[in-house]
């Protein structure tokens, strides 16, 4: 690959994933300028654990921008037990993929936390100053911690040579291409895959925990926008939290509802409360968004719930489950 | 080099900085046990931010134990400088050291944390449970957050594997072989230096700041003894302070004092109080040292106060507890 032919080559990597692919798709769909060059890349083109991989990946694209989505997630339960895995891992990633930016001159990178890594002690809405003023829930500290240096690694970079490598922190993201294992997923796609499954059997959703937990939900095709406004505009090393708003927070049941209704589901719904809650809420503040963007529209939650679950179902066969 | 003869064959990083040779001196002393092999190295042995290197010398020495005191370190305006550096290069030490300490079996790692790292934002003292509490002074956030993440590592280790790798916290160290330039090191080698150099050349001690900020000072020979007490004995992986108490902190006027009175200066001192203060207190608990070893003597303050070309007056008096045999298995049989 040569000189980007525009002003901008973008290289995303982990660009297979949930928000890799709605970035992909609203690319696809007019959202890019002429002048920039998209590269979507994935683990099949680079292990991005491995420093020589990387630096090959880099040398080979050259990107000017970056936008580095690639992580190891998994859900509660492998966090809780491989908690070195998740932050040598990531913090590995992290640091090949930062610094090879680095070296071959690339003049912004985006990269994406997590609104799961903030303080597990809080006061409500967090924002986004408050990332390092106290430890992370205990049951995910390596990937929290690992996240968290994706900041301190941005703000050292800035202060010792003067780039501006940011990051975006969104709430929960859910769309196509989603991870619907039900064991591993996060809580939207597990419900839909539920409905699915109960839907084809016959029997009971069952929701677990009381359903009273709150959460903020982005729709990936939205949060693919605002990731692609900030590559541009946002200038700040600081990250912003990418969000709709505190006045849309749901709780686990009214989610599910959603879910019910946007795949006509008839059957009984119940609540297992012997499972874990998790966190009761993360309410997030997206006041700095508004400040920069104060017309954004959010796709309403109900539309947003009700294409996914098109989604999954016409893809049921390829879906990761 | 072959299974260690006895029980124990202790690797040490950083072994020819400030505390890696007080260890050396006081196992030289007469110190080590029976069936310990100590192995002191420094860069000319491996450069440890090179994962390759860092993972042959641990094949080579196939440490049971490791004390971990390799860093990349400097003084307060080098921090400000080289966050980036400070950051990426110590977190590359310590994931290389950690990483090829587990894969060679070791059942124990002993690293080394400061208290500068504490949240800037705290109340007094500080103790153990609260390194990660609020952010680190601007300064050197390189520096305290890659210290800080080994504190992360460790506590990932034991988590996924039961591995006990831990830390130490020492507060402000002196002793021979230490810095002793007046920009980059730190304030009691600095005041040792400039004192004389005010004796050559006749001239006044400038002492920078007010001379008011307070420090727990720890003897390099103290806190040797203790490190090798923590490799031996401390089993927990939440780390450690090892510092004299708070009532044996002193200010920097007074720590200039005793450099004064050791070196028999009898010149001017005078305060440059257009130089930064730095923070005013650290002041930190040895309250958990203390439930663990009531009766250990730290050197008096005053007699730990070498002149740069003779050795510290007198000899540091300590207790032991009887030391337990290590019980560890051999690497290999994890």
């Amino acid at each position: 690959m040569g000189e980007p032919q525009g002003s901008m080559r973008i290289l995303v990597t982990g660009g297979s994933g949930l928000v890799g692919k709605a970035i992909q798709k609203v690319v696809a769909d007019g959202a890019g300028l002429p002048g920039e060059d998209w590269v979507f890349v994935s683990s099949k083109d680079a292990d991005l654990t491995d420093a020589a991989q990387t630096r090959a990946l880099f040398e080979k694209v050259r990107p000017t921008h970056v936008i580095h989505l690639a992580a190891m997630v998994g859900g509660l339960f492998r966090n809780i037990k491989y908690n070195l895995d998740f932050w040598r891992n990531n913090v590995h990633i992290n640091d090949n993929v930062l610094h090879s930016a680095f070296e071959v001159g690339a003049c912004k990178v985006v990269s994406c936390l997590s609104t799961c890594i903030f303080p597990d002690k809080t006061t409500y809405p967090i924002d986004e100053t408050m990332i390092h003023n106290g430890p992370p829930h205990s049951s995910n500290f390596g990937y929290s911690y690992a996240k968290r240096m994706i900041d301190v690694q941005n703000r050292a970079y800035f202060q010792q040579y003067g780039c501006t490598f940011t990051a975006v922190i969104p709430t929960n993201v859910f769309g196509p291409h989603d991870n619907f294992n039900i064991e591993d997923g996060h809580v939207l796609p597990g419900l839909i895959h539920k409905v699915h499954l109960a839907k084809s059997s016959g029997s009971a959703l069952t929701v677990w925990g009381t359903g009273k937990p709150r959460r903020q939900f982005i729709y990936s095709l939205d949060l693919a926008q605002l990731f692609i406004w900030v590559l541009r505009e946002y200038n700040e090393v600081e990250p912003i939290i990418l969000s709709v708003g505190e006045e849309d927070e749901v709780s686990i049941k009214e989610a599910a509802e959603a879910v019910v209704e946007a795949m006509d589901f008839h059957g009984e719904v119940t609540f297992d409360t012997t499972k874990s809650d998790g966190q009761f809420k993360k309410t997030a503040s997206n006041s700095k968004l508004r400040t920069y963007l104060p017309d954004f529209r959010f796709t309403p939650f109900k539309q947003a719930v009700k294409e996914t679950c098109a989604w999954f179902t016409d893809n049921y066969e390829q879906a990761r489950k």
